[in-house]
């Protein structure tokens, strides 16, 4: 019960600040004009099979946008903030903390799926259909936790780095590539699409299309697995190189510094 | 097992089937490695400390000195160098989980709240993080806030509160899971005067719950109206360790003489009497408006040094008892603001 309690206080939290400072889920104005920006390729081209892409897109992005925001600049506020050093005398695990709040995020960043197909149906007059609306819960569900699970481990990772911004920009537009966030992974070089597989978004992105537009959706159980899966990897990640971290904090006294 | 009242002996729990200290420290070193910009420093050099039960231990020493480095130490946010640390007899390092659940910590300054939400929602957070269940947690915070004098700001954003207000959320929070000892850093920093004599109740409550307190603090009469025994720390190194009432007796002497005279040229031949060991400005008067404290070389000098004061038509001079800032003074040193 403890783990959960520590994963309820990061949500609650987390929620918390986000009433207190709502400019925190700014990427829901941006998400439908980055919508707009998709759609109007997809309908111009009269390329009517990437409208779904289209919706998909945006609130992929918005969510991988959050929670890198959230990953990159977490542990430098608490260390700023003093925090850090009073969360180290406590018995709480620092890394379900940490991926409570990002999973407040990242589930409040899920609107931007809602606001994506809002704008195809009222703006473009497109509807896209929920074929498999169970299957579209689910994989929703999927992409928030594996995105959680992921930008924990980035989180710890950026913990003792000072250019924070630097990376935080460098991961978001290659990871829309890579992820098939933008177009569709049978769009890329064959080349690219191995080191693609290794990125948790693009199964993801692949689960919420068969959803959508799929009539019977293919390799679903693979695509849960391993979107699944690969989260679960980089939270364990995550979870050994905090305690690492944490280790190093308290030998070297750092855990005070900004 | 703790027990905490009838299985108290000596000032120690009952912990595991035996008697243990609140917290001892033993030969404890700390080091900050050598940066590229920073030296290697020693912060903490073979110190050693006990604290019994329901005691106040002041810990005190100017800036720099090691007390923010100890307090971290023995509350798990530092690891030693070398030395043993335990507190209800876990050790630091190899039981650290077992401390953190026993300690509560409250640093000093502004920094290590969450100014955007409210008073009840960090107590809430921090509540959390010791696995306190939602109903009691709302029923202890409340309490708390109100123990703090906060009740009526607790959905108040912290961003709003004063400097006090925030020191004593602090307070709150580092007894949002009833810690058995309390590590305080300079904790009514920022404090009115009133909310300061509040604050000294508050921890006298504590203690007579059982809890035991190291209170890290610069302010003197904070820590000779609080403390039973108190540790002077400088340049890493404990200079006292005793029990408040007879530190003085550092001094080597028990009495001293307190006198008003404006003539300078007087007060630099008294101080050059070989029965008298030192003469300064009165503590908290600076000596400008005249008035001294003389100390005696030894207690049978007192009344030599009284009669060459009345010889002089000193007729202010009255009998008195060192403090514990002169102790502190003496053995620190002016060293001004030099760390």
């Amino acid at each position: 019960m403890r783990p959960l309690a520590e994963l309820g206080a990061g949500i609650r939290l987390q929620a918390a600040l986000i009433r207190g400072a709502p400019a925190q889920l700014l990427v829901l104005v941006t998400a439908p004009l980055f919508s707009a920006i998709f759609l109007s390729l997809a309908v111009s081209e009269g390329a009517t099979a990437r409208v779904a892409a289209a919706v998909i897109g945006p609130g992929l992005m918005s969510l991988w946008l959050i929670a890198l925001s959230i990953a990159a600049t977490f542990l430098s506020e608490e260390r700023f903030g003093g925090r850090l050093e009073l969360f180290l005398s406590t018995p709480a695990s620092l890394s379900l903390v940490v991926l409570g709040r990002i999973l407040a995020v990242s589930v409040a960043s899920m609107l931007a799926f809602a606001e994506s197909w809002l704008v195809a149906r009222y703006g473009f007059g497109v509807v896209v259909p929920v074929r498999h609306p169970g299957l579209v819960v689910i994989a929703l569900l999927i992409t928030a936790l594996s995105s959680s699970f992921t930008a924990t481990l980035l989180s710890s990772a950026f913990v003792l780095s000072r250019i924070l911004h630097v990376y935080q920009n460098s991961l978001s537009y290659p990871v829309y590539i890579l992820g098939g966030v933008v177009v569709p992974l049978s769009g890329l070089p064959g080349w690219l699409q191995p080191v693609s597989r290794v990125i948790y978004l693009s199964w993801c992105a692949d689960l919420l299309r068969n959803a959508l537009e799929a009539v019977r959706p293919q390799d679903v159980g693979l695509d849960i697995g391993m979107g699944l899966g690969l989260g679960a990897l980089a939270l364990a990640a995550s979870v050994l190189l905090t305690r690492h971290i944490l280790d190093a904090l308290r030998r070297n006294a750092t855990a005070g510094m900004a | 097992m703790w027990v905490p009242e009838a299985g108290r002996a000596r000032g120690a729990w009952i912990e595991r089937g035996r008697d243990v200290l609140a917290v001892d420290v033993q030969n404890l070193t700390r080091r900050y490695a050598r940066t590229r910009r920073t030296p290697e420093v020693l912060a903490l050099d073979d110190v050693s400390l006990q604290i019994t039960a329901g005691e106040v231990h002041g810990l005190l020493g100017p800036n720099g000195a090691g007390k923010t480095t100890l307090v971290k130490v023995i509350s798990t946010v530092l690891l030693p160098s070398s030395g043993v640390v335990r507190v209800l007899g876990h050790d630091v390092v190899q039981e650290a989980r077992a401390v953190r659940e026993l300690v509560g910590v409250v640093f000093g300054g502004e920094r290590g709240l969450y100014t955007r939400v409210s008073a009840r929602r960090n107590l809430y957070f921090w509540g959390a993080l010791y696995g306190l269940r939602h109903r009691e947690m709302e029923s202890r915070c409340l309490a708390l806030l109100d123990r703090v004098g906060l009740a009526g700001h607790a959905d108040v954003p912290v961003e709003t509160f004063s400097r006090g207000m925030k020191q004593r959320l602090h307070l709150a929070r580092g007894l949002v899971h009833e810690p058995r000892v309390l590590f305080l850093d300079e904790p009514t920093s920022g404090m009115d005067p009133a909310a300061a004599l509040e604050f000294r109740t508050l921890i006298r409550e504590l203690t007579n719950e059982g809890r035991s307190v190291l209170l890290a603090t610069h302010d003197m009469a904070e820590a000779e109206a609080l403390c039973s025994n108190v540790t002077l720390i400088d340049g890493g190194k404990v200079l006292l360790s005793d029990r408040t009432a007879t530190a003085a007796g550092m001094l080597g002497v028990r009495e001293c003489v307190d006198f008003e005279l404006a003539d300078e040229d007087l007060v630099q031949l008294l101080r050059k009497q070989p029965f008298v060991a030192s003469v300064e400005p009165s503590a908290g008067e600076g000596g400008v408006d005249g008035r001294w404290r003389a100390l005696p070389v030894a207690p049978e000098a007192l009344r030599e040094l009284l009669g060459w004061l009345v010889e002089r038509d000193v007729l202010s001079a009255r009998r008195a008892e060192p403090s514990l800032s002169e102790v502190y003074l003496r053995l620190v040193g002016a060293r001004g603001l030099r760390i």
